[in-house]
């Protein structure tokens, strides 16, 4: 079939024919076997995907949008982002760290003074000469630390652990799981990392240290109350504080 | 479509109305989030890059150009918001679902038939490239003419029209190979 066929077929199934072109296409239909063959295969994916059911937007979506944008004054002023973060400053940032750097240092010019009190009963304890607060894990089947770092562009999880086989891992903010977007290698990597339910599973074969992108944004201070499954097993849990973004040497 | 309507809204939302602000949302929020979950088949990622969307929608307000129509205008928002997603992505290593419901929320319990045909049909869209996908979204699950298609990728009609028969050849090969029949 030549172009013009093709064309008049296709503009007939997309409606987009006027009643010169369907009067050509009427022709073309009656006088090549082709053509029909064609035009009943492309109606037929038409129909196919036509009867595809829509999707519903998840709830909550559009509260979520609206809570986005602020109330404008006198005029319209630049939106908030409550949650979505830039891709590119994404990828810069786990650029640094799968080079082996610490994370892209962006400051957020909002990020409060850690309160001294907010920490009050929490396990966490801060590392030495910075304010990040790490979990020692010193069970006999899984031992390390994991540590939370917040980005300009989400919240990270830095895990540097020891097990062989399946280790699940479960972040909670009041109660609310958190969602797992990515995952970084920076010394090594599990064999495997997928969402599983609230959590994040992976495969362990021996010591890996990476990072662990979290969507939801949280700042330094606050809580996130994590869980560490070997398989079933509930290895441990506790509340971490979010510590600062690292500083660049000398700073 | 009618655009007098959606003129209207957008003219009040420069005021800064947020109730017709809204309004534009309840509009077009299903629209916008179909064309992304077409894009991306992860309900998650639809539903980051439809906020995502309406956000730089609402950034952008004080640029809209009357000239245009507003769901030409906030479908290529959609559909660069989806490839730059799309695009980022392969420069890191995004987690699979353990579950294979990609595509929950787009039919209803009792369709399980068609929420399988969906899947299958959805799987071998996701074979195109991204230029052909957007083409193939644009034409089939919004009502958007050769024109249309054409003012939002900001291509010829010509070339809408030449993208839309390669994705409808590689899409019906990639269902063949799938065992999904001759649709």
């Amino acid at each position: 079939m030549d172009q013009k066929a093709i064309e008049l077929i296709h503009g007939d199934v997309d409606g987009e024919l006027g009643p010169s072109e369907q009067e050509q296409l009427r022709r073309l239909l009656a006088s090549s076997e082709d053509a029909r063959r064609e035009h009943a295969r492309l109606r037929s994916l038409h129909d196919l995907l036509a009867a595809l059911p829509a999707c519903e937007p998840p709830s909550g979506m559009r509260d979520a949008i609206l809570a986005s944008v602020p109330r404008p004054a006198r005029s319209m002023a630049a939106p908030v982002r409550a949650r979505r973060h830039s891709r590119a400053g994404l990828v810069a940032a786990l650029a640094a760290t799968a080079a082996g750097v610490a994370f892209l240092l962006q400051r957020d010019d909002q990020v409060p003074e850690l309160d001294p009190a907010s920490l009050a009963g929490t396990l966490a304890r801060p590392a030495a000469g910075t304010d990040v607060l790490a979990w020692r894990l010193e069970d006999p089947a899984v031992s390390g630390g994991l540590s939370l770092r917040p980005g300009k562009h989400g919240l990270y999880i830095e895990v540097d652990l020891e097990a062989r086989g399946q280790i699940t891992l479960v972040a909670r903010m009041d109660g609310r799981p958190l969602e797992f977007e990515g995952l970084v290698p920076i010394d090594g990597a599990p064999e495997s990392a997928t969402r599983a339910g609230p959590g994040i599973r992976m495969l362990h074969s021996g010591k890996h240290r990476y990072a662990i992108l979290l969507r939801d944004a949280a700042r330094p201070g606050e809580i996130v109350e994590l869980a560490v499954y070997e398989g079933e097993r509930l290895v441990g849990e506790s509340r971490l504080v979010v510590g600062r973004e690292s500083a660049p040497a000398g700073d | 479509m009618n655009k007098d309507p959606d003129e209207r809204l957008v003219r009040a939302c420069k005021t800064g109305d947020r109730v017709a602000f809204e309004a534009l949302l309840r509009r077009y929020e299903r629209p916008v989030y179909n064309v992304a979950m077409r894009m991306l088949r992860h309900p998650e990622d639809a539903r980051d890059v439809t906020q995502t969307t309406f956000l730089k929608a609402f950034e952008k307000l004080d640029q809209f150009d009357f000239g245009h129509r507003f769901y030409s205008w906030i479908y290529r928002i959609a559909i660069n918001e989806s490839i730059d997603f799309l695009n980022s992505r392969q420069r890191y290593a995004p987690l699979d679902d353990d579950d294979a419901g990609v595509d929950e929320g787009c039919s209803p319990p009792e369709a399980y038939g068609n929420a399988q045909l969906g899947r299958r049909v959805q799987a071998a869209m996701m074979n195109l490239s991204n230029d052909h996908r957007a083409v193939l979204t644009l034409r089939h699950f919004t009502e958007c003419s050769y024109q249309d298609i054409a003012g939002i990728l900001g291509i010829p009609e010509k070339t809408v029209k030449s993208r839309l028969f390669t994705a409808r050849q590689q899409l019906r090969s990639h269902l063949d190979d799938d065992g999904a029949g001759d649709p």
